[in-house]
C-alpha cells in the first residue's frame, strides 16, 4: 500500500476581529488568530500546542450571526467570520465566571482595595522568617488570576468563600499540591497526560466535588510520577508549587540556557533573583508554553548550585585537614608538583557533562604540557572505538531530530531505559505510540517503555548481541535473502534451542519481531546503553547498521544512539580520549600525530594512552602516579596509592579524601560553553549567575597551571577563543561524508556468560543521576527519596528461594565482593534476574575499575544469617 | 432472500399457533416496573401452581404494556378465547385467578380488559385499548411492548419485524434518508435534530470505519421510556440500528447503556445472540453484503454521559467529560471517526417508518413535530405509566384524559427532566411539540413528565433538580461546576427561610451565566427548572423569602405539623407511622402531636385519610 504524502497547502482566509480585517490560516482557532494580531482574549485553561479544552469559559467571544457566545480557544476560524472580543455583555459574562472561580479560591488578596499599595511590611500575618507583607501567596506577581481580575475589573465577590479545607498533598519531594487553590483549569492534568504521557494526574470525583488527584488516591510516586515538573510549570494559581524558591518572590531575571545533564540538551529557562537561582521554569507570565524538561533539568540546577556544602576557595590538605589557601598559591603548588609527573605517569579524567571547550583544554594540557596520552572521560564506553564508529555513521547519516522520531512508521527501541536516562526521548517514543506509530521494544526486562509498545521481547541480561544476531538472521529469512554461512549456522535447530536457552527469548518472538520490522516502510532505531555499555558494542553496532541496511536502506532508516551525559560525544570529539586527538584523529598515526604536534608547536607523546578505567587499575609506582580529576568520581581504593592528586570540583567528596588539593569549580549555570547534543548540534550554555567565591571553569584553571609551568599556547581570554581554535581544526558543522561499513561481521564474541556459582544476573542501571561525577542522591535528599538507589530489586520468583521478605535485607555476592542490600520485588524481571541502581559506594561490588564492564554482573543472593 | 422468507413463514406459524393455542397461555408482565411491583412472586406462584396441576399451560414473559400503576399484569388466554388482562395481581390473587379460570372454572373474577380483535366488548369486558388511559394513545414504537415475548425473535418477526430492514436494504442508503426526511422524524433524545440530516452528515463524512452509537444512558430522574422499550421489544431498537448503520455506512455499533438497567442489558444480549444466529447481525446480513456488529458498553451511571461527546469519551475509556463542538461527532466522533449517535426511541421508531413509509408516519403529529412520542407519566397523577401519543397532544389531554388527573388540585408539570422546566396550569393547553415547549421555557427532553399538585413546593422542586445537575456536572467547565452549586446554596437558603429578595436577582443572574457560559447541554439547560419556576411560581419564592412560609408546606424549616382536633377520628394511622413517637393518643380520640419530638418527616401528613394533619407554614421571625 502506498501512501500519498499529502502536502496540504494551508489556505488563507479573511476574518475580522474587533473590526480589524486580517488574513489567517484556515483551521486555526479564534484565539490563535487574535493572539497573532496582538488582540488579548482572557484565558485560564488554554495551553499552547495541546488539544483544545474549553473548560474555563473565560475566552468567550461573540461571532456575528452565531447563536450565543463561543469559546475562542476551541472555535476554528472560517471565511468571513466576524468576531468581537470585547463587549459590555461579554465582560459581564466573563466577570461573572471569574467571580464563580474566585468563590472557590481564597480571593481576598485579589480584590483587596489596597492590593496595589500593599507594601512589603503591611499587614503581615505570618510569623515566619521572611517578610511577606500581605502578599503571602507563593505565586504573588505571577498569578494569572491577578491579571484576570485586573482585566475584567472584578471588584467584589458576591458569594461567601467556599474554602475546600483540604490538606495540601506533600508526598511529592519537589512540589506541594494545595488543591484549595485549584481552579480546575485542568492544565496539569492535560500536560501530564497529553504532553508528558505520564498519566499520573487525573480528575477525580465529579460535580462540584471534582478535584485534581491520582487514580485511586495513590501517592504521586505510586501513581508513577516521573517528577518532570510540567504540572508545576503550567499551574496558573500556585496550587501546584515548587518547594524551592516558593517564598523568594518574583524573579528579576530570566535566562535561557541549555541543560547539560543529558545529551538531549534541553533548552531551559532559569529564573533568578540577585545572584540566586529561584527555579528552572517558565518566565513569569509565560506558563502556557513551558519548555519541557525532566526531573534533572527542572529540579537539580538550583539545588546543586546553592548547595550549602559548595566550596568556593582552594583547599589544601595539610596533616589530614583541609586548609583554605589563596588561588595563586594553589596554582603555584599544583604547577610545581605536576612538573614531577610528566609523561605516562600522569592521568587526566574529565567529565562528559563538561563543555567541549573545557575538555579540549584538558586534553591539550595533558598531551602538550604533561606529555601523556592518559586522558579520558569518566565512565567512558568499554568499546574504545564505538564513538568513532558512531561519528562516521552520523557523518553520512545524521541523527534523526527528536521531534522526527515519529516520522517513521516503526520505532525500534533496544536496550534502552530512556525514561530514566533521556526522559525527553522517552516522551517522543510515547507520543509516537499514542499517535498510532508502531513501537517495538527489546530489553533485558519489561520496563516502562514496554508499556507504550506494540511488541516487546525480553532477552537475558548481557545477551543483546545474541538477540541482534538472531533478529538479523530472521530478517534475512523473512526477506528471503541468500544467507551467509555464519547466519545459516545460527539457524540450525540445535543452535536455535541453545540460543533460546541462553538468550531468554523464543524464536517465535524473534520471528514476529522480524516480520514487524520487515513490514515497516521506515524504521527509526533507538539504541540505549545496554548496547552501548557492553564490550560487544562495536559488533552490535555493526549488526544494527546491517539490520538497518537490510530493512530498506541506511538512508531510509535511521539509528539514534542514546549516548549518555550531556557531552560525551562532544568531549570525545574534541580529543578527550586516549587514542584520539580532536576530530577522531589517531594518536598513533604518524600523519595525525605530526599535524597536532605542528598545530600545538610541541613534541607529543607516543606512548599508548589509558582509559579512565585502565588508569585507575594501573595506579602504581611504575604506572599512574599523579591524577587530575575534573569534577568527582567514585572513590576507588586504588586512589590511596597515588603520589599526587588534584581535584577541581564543586564539593568535597569521598574522592577528595585522596586528593592533595581541591580547587573550586563553576557549574554550568555560572560559566559559558558548548555541548554537542544527541541530535549532534552545537548548543550553548550561558552564565545565569556569577560563580561563588573563587570558583572557576576548567579551562581557566588549566590555563593558569600551564602558565605556572611556563608553557605557551594557553593564552585564552574567553571560552569562545577556545571554540574558535577547535573550529579551526575540526568541522563542527558536520558536513556529510561517505560511510563505509562491513557487510556482516563474523560471529566472534566474548559475550557475557552465566555462571553456576553465581546464578543471578544483576542488571546494573548506569547511574546518570550525577553532575560531573557528583552523585545527586548524595547531595540532594529529595533525589535520594525518589531514586531508590542501593536497593536490590528481584523477581518474585527469586525471593521465593530466600527466607527474606519484601523490604528485608539480603546479601549480594559477586566475584568482586559482597554487600548487604535491602531487597524489593519488582515486576517485569525474569526469574533469575535482579536489578540495582548502584551508588558510587556499591560500584566496587560490580567492577575492579571505576565502572562495570557491562550492564550485568553474575551474582549470588543469600539470606543475611 | 429465500432464507428470510422461510424464517418469516416459520415465525408466523409459531405466532399463530400461540394465538390459537389448544391449551391455556399465561403472560406475565416482567418488565422492571412489573418486577418492582412483585411480578417475580407472581411468576413463582403461577409456576408452582401449574407444576402441581400438571396441566399443560404455556407461561410467557412479556414487557411493560404501559399502565405501570396497575402492575403486575397477568394475562390469561384460554383456548378459543382472546387474552384477558388482570391488573394488580399478587401471588395470592394469581392463584385465585388460575383456580377460577383454569382449574375449578367459572371465570368469575373480572378482567381489566381483553387484547383480542376486533376491539369492543367481549363477554362484557372492554378492550384493553379502550381503557381511558390507552384510548387516546397511538402506539407505534411501543406496539410490541407487553404483547410479545421480548426474548423470542420469532414473535418479533411474526409481527412484521425486520420488514423495515428488508425494505431499507432494498431502498439503499439514499432512499432510507429520503424516507426519513419525508417522515419528519426528529431526534427523540431531547434536542429534536432532524434524523435524516444527522445521518446525511455522517454518510458524507470522510473516514473509515464509521460508528453508530445508540444512546441508552437514560438518566433523567423519573424517566424510563428507553428502559421499557428495550425490556419490552429489544429487537425494534436493534433493527433500527441496522437500518441506521446501513444508511450511514457504519460497520460497527455500540449500545451505551446504564449498568443500572440489568434486565434491559440481559434482554439485549439475548436478542443480539438470536439475531446473530438468524443472520440478522454479523457478516453479510440477509445476503445483502452489509456487515454490522454490535457491542454493549455499560455506563457507570454518570448523567453527563448521556451527552454525546461525553458518551464517546466514556466508550473510549476516558473520563466522561464533554468536549466542545465542532468538530461534531458526525465528522470526528468515536476514535476520531465519523459517528452517529441516536437515542433508543429514535432507533426504535425507524423500523416502523421503513415498514409503513415516511408519509404514514408524518400523518401523525404537528407540522414541525411529526409522529408520536413516548412519555413517562409520573408524579402526582392518578394513572402513571409509559404512554405514547401523537405530538401536538396537549398537556391537559395527557394529564387529565390519559393520566386521570391529580388527587389534589393540579399545580405544575415538569417536562424534559432536570434540563426542562415546570409549566403552570396556564400551559395545560399547550400542545406538546419541540417548538411550543421551548417557547414556554422548557424542553421536550427525552420524555419525562412529572406532574405536581398543590402539595408540591416549587422552590423545593427547583432545588431538587438543581442539586441533581450540580452533582452530575462533570466538573469541566466553570459555570456548570460552580454556578449550579451556588444556585443550590441560594435555594437552600431560601427554603430554610433565610433568603433575601436579592437572592432572586442573583439566581437569575447565575442562571444567565450558566446558560450562556456552559460547555454542554447539561450546564446550558441546568437553570431551566429555576428559571421556569421563577417565571410561573414567583409568588412561592416570595412567600419563602418575605413571609418565611412554604405555601405547600414542604420545606421542613418552614413547616410545623399539628393535629386538627375537629377532623381527627383517632384512627391511629399517624401514630403507627410516626418514627419518633411524637403523635400520641388513644384510639377514637383526637391525637396529640408533640412539636418538640416532631422531625417534620411528613409521614403523618401523607397517611392521614381525614385531612386531620395540618402542615402549617410557620413564620420565622
Amino acid at each position: 500500500m502506498t501512501e500519498v504524502i499529502e502536502k496540504k497547502k494551508i489556505k488563507k482566509i479573511s476574518i475580522t476581529i474587533d473590526g480589524k480585517s486580517m488574513m489567517v490560516s484556515e483551521g486555526i482557532t479564534i484565539l490563535e488568530a487574535a493572539r497573532k494580531a496582538g488582540i488579548y482574549i482572557p484565558t485560564l485553561c488554554y495551553l499552547d500546542n495541546l488539544p483544545h479544552y474549553g473548560g474555563c469559559r473565560l475566552c468567550m467571544v461573540e461571532i456575528k450571526n452565531s447563536k450565543g457566545y463561543q469559546t475562542a480557544c476551541t472555535t476554528p476560524v472560517c471565511q468571513g467570520m466576524e468576531i468581537i472580543t470585547k463587549t459590555a455583555d461579554l465582560q459581564i459574562l466573563r466577570r461573572d465566571i471569574l467571580e464563580l472561580i474566585l468563590s472557590e479560591h481564597t480571593f481576598t488578596c485579589l480584590i483587596c482595595k489596597d492590593k496595589n499599595d500593599c507594601s512589603e511590611y503591611m499587614h503581615s500575618t505570618r510569623k515566619v522568617g521572611v517578610t511577606t507583607g500581605c502578599n503571602f501567596c507563593t505565586r504573588n506577581g505571577d498569578c494569572e488570576l491577578q491579571d484576570l481580575v485586573e482585566y475584567l475589573e472584578l471588584k467584589d465577590v458576591r458569594f461567601p468563600i467556599a474554602y475546600r479545607g483540604l490538606e495540601p498533598v506533600k508526598d511529592n519531594p519537589f512540589y506541594e499540591l494545595d488543591y484549595n487553590l485549584c481552579v480546575l483549569c485542568g492544565r496539569c492534568v492535560r500536560i501530564c497526560n497529553e504532553e508528558r504521557n505520564s498519566g499520573v494526574l487525573a480528575f477525580v470525583q465529579r460535580g462540584n466535588a471534582t478535584l485534581v488527584g491520582t487514580a485511586f488516591l495513590e501517592s504521586q510516586k505510586d501513581a508513577g510520577c516521573e517528577y518532570c515538573g510540567a504540572c508545576v510549570d503550567v499551574c496558573p494559581t500556585g496550587s501546584i508549587a515548587e518547594k524551592m524558591g516558593s517564598w523568594v518572590g518574583c524573579p528579576d531575571n530570566s535566562t535561557i540556557t541549555t541543560c547539560v545533564l543529558c545529551p538531549v540538551g534541553c533548552k531551559m529557562n532559569v529564573n533568578s533573583k540577585g545572584n540566586r537561582i529561584i527555579n528552572v521554569g517558565p518566565e513569569p507570565g509565560k506558563r502556557t508554553a513551558p519548555l519541557q524538561l525532566c526531573v534533572r533539568g527542572k529540579f537539580v540546577p538550583g539545588d546543586i548550585v546553592h548547595h550549602p556544602d559548595r566550596i568556593n576557595k582552594p583547599l589544601l590538605k595539610k596533616e589530614n585537614r583541609w586548609v583554605e589557601i589563596a588561588w595563586d598559591d594553589a596554582i603555584r603548588y599544583i604547577a610545581r608538583n605536576l612538573e614531577k609527573y610528566k609523561g605516562s605517569q600522569f592521568g587526566m579524567i574529565g567529565s562528559a557533562q563538561d563543555s567541549i571547550e573545557n575538555n579540549y583544554i584538558l586534553q591539550k594540557f595533558t598531551r602538550k604540557v604533561m606529555k601523556s596520552n592518559n586522558v579520558d572521560l569518566l565512565f567512558s564506553y568499554p568499546g574504545k572505538n564505538l564513538l568513532k564508529k558512531i561519528h562516521e555513521y552520523y557523518n553520512a547519516f545524521p541523527p534523526i531530530g527528536l521531534n522526527k522520531i515519529e516520522s517513521a512508521d516503526t520505532i525500534f527501541v533496544i536496550g534502552s531505559q530512556a525514561y530514566s536516562s533521556h526522559p525527553i526521548v522517552e516522551n517522543r517514543i510515547r507520543k509516537a505510540y499514542k499517535n498510532g506509530k508502531q513501537v517495538v521494544v527489546a530489553h533485558t526486562h519489561n520496563n516502562r517503555t514496554a508499556d507504550f509498545s506494540n511488541l516487546f521481547v525480553n532477552f537475558n541480561p548481557g545477551k543483546e548481541y545474541s538477540f541482534l544476531s538472531m533478529l538479523m538472521a530472521y530478517i534475512s529469512v523473512v526477506l528471503k535473502k541468500r544467507l551467509p554461512d555464519s547466519v545459516r549456522e545460527l539457524l540450525e535447530n540445535s543452535n536455535q534451542r541453545k540460543l533460546e536457552r541462553i538468550g531468554g527469548f523464543r524464536m517465535e518472538e524473534i520471528e514476529q519481531f522480524a516480520r514487524t520490522l520487515v513490514k515497516s516502510r521506515k524504521i527509526n532505531i533507538i539504541v540505549g546503553e545496554w548496547i552501548l555499555r557492553s564490550p560487544e558494542s562495536e559488533n552490535s553496532f555493526n549488526l544494527l547498521i546491517n539490520i538497518s541496511r537490510l530493512l530498506g536502506g541506511l538512508e531510509n532508516n535511521r539509528v539514534l544512539f542514546l549516548l549518555d551525559e550531556g557531552n560525551r560525544y562532544g568531549g570525545t570529539l574534541v580529543g578527550i580520549h586516549p587514542d584520539y586527538f580532536a576530530g577522531f584523529a589517531r594518536v598513533h598515526n604518524r600523519v595525525d600525530h605530526n599535524k597536532w604536534a605542528g598545530l600545538w608547536n610541541t613534541k607529543l607523546p607516543h606512548q599508548k594512552g589509558l582509559s579512565a578505567n585502565e588508569m585507575i587499575k594501573n595506579i602504581s609506582n611504575d604506572g599512574i602516579r599523579a591524577l587530575f580529576v575534573m569534577g568527582d568520581m567514585p572513590p576507588h581504593k586504588n586512589l590511596a596509592d597515588l603520589e599526587f592528586m588534584v581535584q577541581q570540583n564543586m564539593f568535597l567528596s569521598q574522592t577528595s579524601d585522596y586528593a592533595n588539593i581541591v580547587l573550586p569549580l563553576c557549574s554550568f549555570t555560572e560559566t559559558e560553553g558548548h555541548i554537542i547534543d544527541v541530535e549532534r548540534s552545537l548548543k550553548k550554555f550561558t552564565p545565569v549567575i556569577k560563580p561563588p567565591g573563587l570558583a572557576r571553569p576548567a579551562w581557566a584553571t588549566m590555563q593558569e597551571i600551564a602558565e605556572g609551568m611556563r608553557q605557551d599556547g594557553f593564552g585564552y581570554k574567553r571560552a569562545n577563543m577556545i571554540l574558535s581554535e577547535i573550529k579551526s581544526v575540526i568541522d563542527l558543522s558536520f558536513s556529510t561524508a561517505e560511510f563505509e561499513s562491513k557487510r556482516l561481521m563474523s560471529v566472534n564474541r566474548t559475550e557475557h556468560r552465566k555462571s553456576n556459582k553465581f546464578p543471578v544476573q544483576v542488571i546494573i542501571e548506569p547511574n546518570h543521576f550525577h553532575y560531573m561525577g557528583n552523585l545527586l542522591s548524595a547531595l540532594i535528599p529529595d533525589m535520594k527519596a525518589i531514586r531508590e538507589e542501593s536497593v536490590l530489586f528481584v523477581s518474585e520468583k527469586l525471593l521465593r528461594d530466600l527466607t527474606a521478605r519484601d523490604g528485608e535485607k539480603v546479601r549480594l555476592i559477586t566475584t568482586f565482593g559482597k554487600k548487604v542490600f535491602k531487597v524489593k520485588i519488582m515486576s517485569g524481571l525474569n526469574g533469575k534476574a535482579a536489578y540495582i541502581k548502584p551508588t558510587w559506594d556499591d560500584l566496587p561490588l560490580f567492577s575492579d575499575g571505576l565502572s562495570p564492564e557491562r550492564c550485568v554482573v553474575n551474582a549470588k543472593i543469600e539470606d543475611v544469617d | 432472500m429465500s432464507d428470510i422468507l422461510a424464517i418469516q413463514k416459520r415465525a408466523t406459524e409459531e405466532w399463530q399457533a400461540l394465538q390459537h393455542s389448544q391449551h391455556p397461555v399465561i403472560y406475565i408482565g416482567m418488565g422492571s416496573c412489573g418486577l418492582a411491583s412483585g411480578a417475580g412472586a407472581v411468576w413463582n406462584s403461577v409456576q408452582k401452581a401449574l407444576l402441581k396441576s400438571k396441566r399443560k399451560v404455556d407461561l410467557i414473559k412479556v414487557g411493560c404494556i404501559g399502565p405501570c400503576y396497575l402492575e403486575p399484569f397477568l394475562d390469561i388466554q384460554l383456548p378459543g378465547s382472546p387474552r384477558f388482562i388482570f391488573n394488580n395481581v399478587d401471588a395470592e390473587r394469581a392463584e385465585k385467578l388460575l383456580d377460577d379460570y383454569l382449574f375449578t372454572g367459572g371465570a368469575k373474577l373480572k378482567p381489566l380488559g381483553h387484547l383480542g380483535a376486533p376491539e369492543g366488548k367481549i363477554n362484557g369486558t372492554e378492550s384493553f385499548w379502550d381503557l381511558p388511559m390507552l384510548k387516546n394513545q397511538k402506539r407505534i414504537v411501543l406496539r410490541n411492548c407487553g404483547i410479545i415475548d421480548p426474548e423470542n425473535i420469532m414473535h418479533y418477526i411474526a409481527r412484521d419485524g425486520f420488514q423495515g430492514l428488508i425494505n431499507a436494504l432494498n431502498m439503499g442508503a439514499a432512499g432510507i434518508i429520503d424516507e426519513l426526511k419525508v417522515s419528519g422524524l426528529r431526534g427523540r433524545g431531547g434536542a429534536g435534530f432532524p434524523v435524516f440530516r444527522k445521518w446525511q452528515f455522517c454518510r458524507k463524512a470522510k473516514g473509515s470505519p464509521k460508528y453508530l452509537i445508540c444512546n441508552a444512558d437514560e438518566g433523567d430522574p423519573g424517566a424510563f421510556m428507553n428502559r421499557s422499550l428495550i425490556e419490552g421489544d429489544p429487537f425494534a431498537l436493534l433493527e433500527g440500528m441496522l437500518i441506521a448503520a446501513f444508511a450511514i455506512g457504519a460497520t460497527f455499533g455500540y449500545i451505551y447503556i446504564r449498568a443500572e438497567y440489568p434486565l434491559a442489558i440481559e434482554r439485549l444480549i439475548k436478542a443480539i445472540d438470536q439475531m446473530k444466529n438468524s443472520g440478522f447481525l454479523g457478516k453479510d446480513i440477509l445476503n445483502s453484503g452489509f456487515d454490522f456488529d454490535i457491542k454493549l458498553k455499560e455506563g457507570a451511571g454518570a448523567f453527563v454521559c448521556g451527552e454525546e461527546t461525553a458518551l464517546i469519551a466514556s466508550i473510549e475509556g476516558h473520563r466522561g467529560m464533554p468536549r466542545t463542538r465542532p468538530p461534531f461527532p458526525a465528522i470526528s466522533g468515536l476514535h476520531g471517526k465519523p459517528t452517529t449517535i441516536n437515542n433508543v426511541e429514535t432507533l426504535g421508531t425507524i423500523p416502523n417508518i421503513l415498514r409503513k413509509g415516511g408519509e404514514w408516519y408524518a400523518g401523525y403529529g404537528t407540522e414541525k413535530s411529526k409522529g408520536t412520542k413516548t412519555f413517562a407519566l409520573v408524579g402526582k397523577v392518578r394513572r402513571t405509566g409509559l404512554i405514547e401519543v401523537p405530538l401536538g397532544t396537549t398537556l391537559r389531554e395527557i394529564i387529565f384524559d390519559i393520566g386521570g388527573g391529580t388527587y389534589k388540585p393540579f399545580k405544575a408539570v415538569q417536562t424534559g427532566g432536570p434540563s426542562g422546566g415546570c409549566l403552570s396550569k396556564d400551559y395545560l393547553d399547550l400542545p406538546i411539540d419541540y417548538e411550543s415547549l421551548a417557547s414556554a421555557g422548557s424542553i421536550m427532553g427525552s420524555g419525562g413528565l412529572i406532574v405536581m399538585d398543590e402539595h408540591s413546593c416549587m422552590v423545593d422542586v427547583a432545588k431538587y433538580f438543581l442539586r441533581f445537575t450540580s452533582q452530575e456536572s462533570c466538573g469541566k467547565c466553570t459555570p456548570c461546576r460552580i454556578g449550579t452549586r451556588k444556585m443550590v446554596e441560594i435555594l437552600n437558603k431560601i427554603t430554610e427561610g433565610k433568603g433575601v429578595m436579592e437572592d432572586i436577582e442573583i439566581l437569575e443572574n447565575l442562571a444567565g451565566t450558566i446558560n450562556m457560559g456552559s460547555l454542554c447541554g447539561l450546564g446550558q439547560t441546568a437553570p431551566n427548572p429555576v428559571l421556569t419556576t421563577l417565571k410561573y411560581f414567583r409568588n412561592e419564592y416570595e412567600a419563602h423569602i418575605i413571609d418565611h412560609r412554604c405555601p405547600a408546606a414542604v420545606c421542613r424549616d418552614l413547616v410545623e405539623y399539628r393535629v386538627i382536633k375537629e377532623k381527627c377520628t383517632g384512627c391511629q394511622r399517624c401514630v403507627e407511622v410516626c418514627p419518633t413517637g411524637a403523635i400520641t393518643g388513644p384510639r377514637s380520640e383526637p391525637h396529640n402531636l408533640d412539636p418538640e419530638k416532631c422531625i417534620k418527616c411528613r409521614a403523618c401528613y401523607e397517611v392521614c385519610r381525614f385531612d386531620a394533619i395540618a402542615g402549617d407554614a410557620i413564620v420565622i421571625e
